[in-house]
């Protein structure tokens, strides 16, 4: 009897009902046996994101976007290339901090000054600010070890690098490498008489040298494309193998129980240390890019939103996953951009209310609860233009297919941000009280809920799409807290009942 | 009693000398001399607060000595940081299991040979032949190492995560994961807690197996005296930090002063006259109703009416369906026990009374009102209480402060129930300023049990009040729940030790993956065939 879990080892296919019905097999461990595969039975798109994945052969999983990659800048315009070379930025800068936060769990809130570092290295080492001119296969590696050094320099401080100090150390670090980009024009030196000026202050450093190896000048994006497409690709075939061996194990060890991988002949500290230089050099290495493809640098683009994105990014990803890492980084860098269109803002909007609505309530009160809100949107119509509240007409102010798809049915006052700040304040009251309302009665207000929504979405929002933009991030954020807090590929930590 | 092998024939390969450690003043560990010899099984007794895990942390260099000194094969370890410890050769577990859990089962014991390997990032990251050599062969070593626990690790994938193990397994992996570090001498932290008996027995061979094939020395704490009396060749005693005796189990099990301490009155008698288990007889009459469905053996009629009743509960934690049309009921003044195995849902049964899950489907009612929607704070003010698993006191507050919290829903801790928990446990009342995360595994208990007193419940829910308790505090816990009981206090416990849950309990319940299989008196339940092989251990 006492073996009876071991000949059920799970196959895969096997039901979440357990066979325990028959006869009694009291004291066997079937449950917990069959845990995985009830969490993989379960359905829904990310799940088949994961499968597909895991699906895939690894030619076509790797082959299949290297040789689109490699197609795209002759089938893009340039707007498009740029968006294409920032991506690749992205991703690589989302790899490192992979490392840092996703393998080894440290809080290093000072990444994105790694990457200024990078930049400005590289600039102060190829640029007319002190006529420094090297040669890039010169400044690149130059600059790379600088920036280890200097990740080993913050991080030794903090020797233990508990969660906490390091945060506010790193946050620190980031912060005094910010204002010395931009106070760092008139450093006093002793040897000269005048102060020097070093980092350009706010007007950052101009006319950087772009890259040039073996003799081949990057003068447009193009080349950079590539170069990413290259950098971006051995940096996730390296990591990839580096996680599955002894050093990603000995980090996922320390990540999960420092004291226990301690206990393991594991040596924690040096491999924090590790971590936090291989994220510090991967920023650095992506910073002399990025001053490439700008031929300049300047203090603002290495601030706060930066790290945010990224640390989105990365969360979004799934923490810890490498794949989680380049969805991620895919994600907060086009979101941003796709988001610049209000139309595609609008038709996200609706996306992201639809599945809500449906994945919350199950299909069929999610159909009930469509049907009511269409409903509440005729006869709120009906009584406002009763009211005689002036109203604007669809073609008024319809921008998008969208807009014009529900136009009809949706009433837009004349006074669009006089009515859009009262639907504003009246929806956040209305969020923040609907779970006081008892269950019951609730079900009656959600249409309201639901239609004062899409009014104050369309009416006040949509418009402002620099506005917008942040709210989506921010709503596709929350809803990813709620329905899933590892993330993408993130693995769900759990802990047994 | 099995004899030291040769020990004097060689040095001892661990070497404790006049170790003293204290903390704040207070002396966990006083002039403490012991050597192991190799091969040697050592084990460590004592009551709870005795000094038994600092002696562990104090030997893998989580703390430093004050004074003394220790030698591994010769050489100092003082000075050393764990991983350095861990590198000579001395390996540990922990007694709250802390294995890498959102690590895969081979991943676990792969990552502790980082320091006997070598691959470094560049090496790893160009896939160079020497890394794959070396990763392969460290997959094969970590295969070998968990074959060593037979068809109870290889029943579940290695590719599968830590977290998913049962706890007897999790105990299993950790062994194997100490295994992996390379080391000679084994130091084992209650491998047997929170087993059912015949988890314990298997347990109780690995260690013997752990020095006959594979040679290790090994030193165990343990509470379970059984376990002690198979596996020792050596027992050491330890109270209040000093120790009280050395030497083979019968001399060391009738030593006085280890009775007094540690053993209690009815252990000792047991152990004297060799019935270490109260024998129920067989009696196989007893007839299942039926096997397809919960087994009702009760007979219905002169129970009081329910205190407590869950009615068709069906609770799931995300997309897994834990609890399944669980249908129990905990009468007025009636002591209920809770059994099954490790992670069939005993826990979340506590959980779902306590409102701290919510249900899918399904009603509570306590004392006829549906409560099922109400808040734990709501069903606390009513009167049920818990003494959580694991305690989950509140570390940085003094014991009092912790108990006082238990009135948080009063406003106000009664003064009569604060001196009836002072008087249950004097220990407490001694060490009333003392910080609750300082105490040691079994005064934790006694808080949270006192902590849940003191909100003067009339459903008391228990997880595992046994847990990582001496013999001795068994011993008068379950004296201290007869006498709740006999005030007339309902409870439902979840107990591990089942011969002295059920011995205890009026009816008892049998979880089995998240269904209720058996049900009946608890006498009944202790005759129960199946039961008796999988809980009893006989």
């Amino acid at each position: 009897m006492t073996n009876k879990p071991d000949d059920s080892a799970p196959q895969g296919e096997a039901p979440a009902k357990p066979a325990a019905s028959d006869s009694l097999h009291i004291g066997t461990d079937e449950w917990v046996a069959q845990h995985t595969d009830r969490q993989e039975a379960r359905r829904g798109a990310v799940a088949m994101l994961a499968v597909v994945r895991n699906r895939l052969p690894a030619p076509v999983l790797w082959g299949v976007p290297l040789i689109l990659l490699l197609l795209f800048p002759m089938m893009a315009n340039g707007y498009l290339l740029r968006v294409g070379v920032n991506l690749g930025l992205f991703l690589m800068l989302s790899l490192g901090l992979n490392v840092v936060v996703g393998y080894a769990g440290l809080l290093d809130l000072g990444y994105v000054a790694f990457y200024g570092f990078g930049a400005y290295s590289y600039a102060l080492l190829s640029s007319n600010q002190f006529g420094v001119h090297l040669p890039t296969w010169i400044a690149v590696p130059l600059v790379v070890i600088a920036s280890a050094v200097l990740g080993l320099l913050v991080s030794l401080p903090s020797r233990r690098l508990l969660g906490d100090y390091l945060a506010i150390v790193t946050l620190f670090f980031g912060e005094v490498f910010l204002e010395f980009l931009s106070a760092g024009d008139t450093i006093s030196v002793p040897w000269a008489k005048e102060p020097v000026n070093v980092t350009g202050g706010a007007n950052g450093i101009v006319s950087v040298d772009g890259w040039s190896l073996f003799g081949f000048e990057f003068k447009t994006n193009t080349p950079y494309f590539y170069l990413l497409v290259v950098t971006c690709f051995a940096l996730t075939f390296g990591l990839y193998r580096i996680s599955r061996s002894r050093v990603g194990r000995a980090w996922r060890a320390v990540g999960d129980d420092a004291l226990a991988a301690e206990a393991m002949a594991i040596p924690v500290k040096r491999l924090k240390l590790l971590a936090f230089v291989v994220g510090a050099v991967i920023a650095g290495l992506t910073g002399t890019i990025f001053a490439g493809v700008q031929l300049g640098v300047y203090p603002t683009s290495f601030d706060m939103p930066l790290l945010i994105l990224l640390y989105a990014a990365v969360i979004l990803g799934g923490s810890g996953s490498l794949a989680g890492a380049i969805l991620g980084g895919a994600v907060m860098s086009l979101l941003p951009e796709v988001l610049r269109q209000p139309e595609i803002g609008e038709a996200l909007f609706f996306v992201v209310l639809v599945i809500g609505v449906f994945k919350v309530m199950g299909a069929k009160r999610g159909a009930i609860m469509a049907a009511a809100t269409f409903v509440v949107g005729l006869v709120i119509n009906a009584i406002l233009a009763l009211s005689k509240v002036p109203h604007l007409a669809t073609d008024d102010w319809a921008q998008s297919t969208v807009g014009h798809v529900i136009g009809p049915w949706l009433f837009v006052p004349a006074d669009r941000m006089l009515w859009g700040n009262i639907g504003f304040v009246v929806l956040i009251v209305a969020i923040a009280t609907i779970n006081r309302i008892p269950r019951r009665v609730r079900a009656l207000f959600i249409p309201l809920l639901l239609w004062l929504a899409i009014f104050v979405w369309m009416v006040r929002l949509s418009p402002e799409a620099s506005l917008t933009r942040q709210m989506v991030i921010g709503g596709v954020l929350i809803v990813f807290m709620i329905a899933r807090p590892q993330g993408i590929f993130g693995k769900q930590r759990v802990d047994i009942v | 009693m099995s004899a030291i092998i040769e020990p004097d024939s060689r040095r001892p390969i661990l070497e404790l000398s006049q170790i003293t450690k204290s903390f704040g003043g207070l002396r966990s560990l006083d002039g403490i001399d012991l050597s192991v010899h190799e091969g040697e099984v050592v084990s460590i007794i004592g009551p709870n607060g005795a000094g038994k895990t600092t002696l562990f942390n104090v030997m893998t260099g989580v703390y430093q000595p004050d004074s003394g000194e220790i030698l591994f094969d010769g050489k100092s370890l003082l000075g050393l940081s764990p991983n350095a410890v861990t590198t000579r050769g001395v390996a540990r577990t922990f007694q709250t299991i802390r294995l890498f859990l959102n690590m895969s089962v081979i991943d676990n014991v792969m990552a502790a040979m980082y320091s006997k390997t070598k691959a470094g990032l560049w090496r790893s990251a160009l896939g160079t032949r020497g890394a794959r050599r070396e990763e392969q062969a460290s997959r094969e070593k970590a295969e070998e190492l968990l074959s060593f626990f037979g068809s109870r690790l290889m029943g579940y994938r290695w590719d599968q995560m830590a977290y998913s193990l049962s706890y007897a397994n999790r105990r299993r992996l950790e062994i194997a994961r100490a295994m992996a570090t390379g080391a000679r001498v084994l130091l084992l932290d209650e491998p047997a807690a929170g087993m059912n008996p015949a988890e314990t027995h298997e347990i109780t061979d690995v260690v013997g197996r752990l020095r006959e094939e594979r040679g290790y020395t090994i030193v165990v704490i343990e509470h379970d005296m059984h376990v002690v009396e198979r596996i020792s060749d050596r027992v050491v005693a330890l109270d209040h930090g000093i120790k009280i005796a050395d030497g083979n189990f019968h001399d060391v099990a009738t030593h006085p002063e280890v009775v007094e301490a540690y053993l209690g009155r009815s252990t000792a008698a047991q152990q004297k006259s060799g019935n270490s288990l109260p024998d129920a007889g067989r009696t196989d009459e007893m007839r299942l109703a039926t096997q397809q469905s919960p087994a009702a053996m009760e007979q219905s009629g002169d129970r009081p009416p329910a205190l407590l009743q869950l009615a068709d509960i069906n609770t799931f934690y995300g997309p897994v369906h834990i609890l399944q049309d669980v249908n129990l009921e905990v009468g007025a003044s009636e002591l209920v026990c809770l059994l099954g195995g490790n992670a069939c849902g005993k826990s979340t049964t506590l959980k779902t009374i306590l409102g701290l899950v919510k249900p899918k489907s399904g009603t509570i009612y306590f004392k006829g009102k549906d409560i099922t929607d109400w808040s734990p704070a709501q069903r606390i003010a009513a009167g049920i209480s818990v003494v959580p698993e694991n305690r989950r006191l509140f570390a940085p507050m003094t014991v009092h402060e912790n108990l006082v919290m238990g009135a948080y829903v009063y406003g106000e801790a009664r003064k009569e129930d604060l001196d009836r928990v002072y008087t249950l446990f004097p220990r407490l009342a001694e060490r009333r300023k003392q910080l609750a995360g300082t105490m040691s595994g079994g005064e934790q208990q006694m808080v949270a049990v006192g902590r849940a007193l003191i909100s003067h419940p009339t459903l008391l829910l228990m997880d595992e009040p046994s847990m990582g308790l001496s013999p001795r505090l068994v011993e008068q816990s379950f004296e201290i729940i007869e006498s709740l009981h006999a005030e007339g206090i309902s409870m439902l416990m979840i107990e591990q030790n089942a011969n002295v849950a059920l011995s205890v309990a009026d009816r008892g319940y049998v979880l089995q993956t998240g269904r209720i299989v058996l049900s009946g008196l608890a006498a009944q339940l202790a005759q129960h065939d199946e039961l008796r092989r999988a809980y009893l251990g006989r």
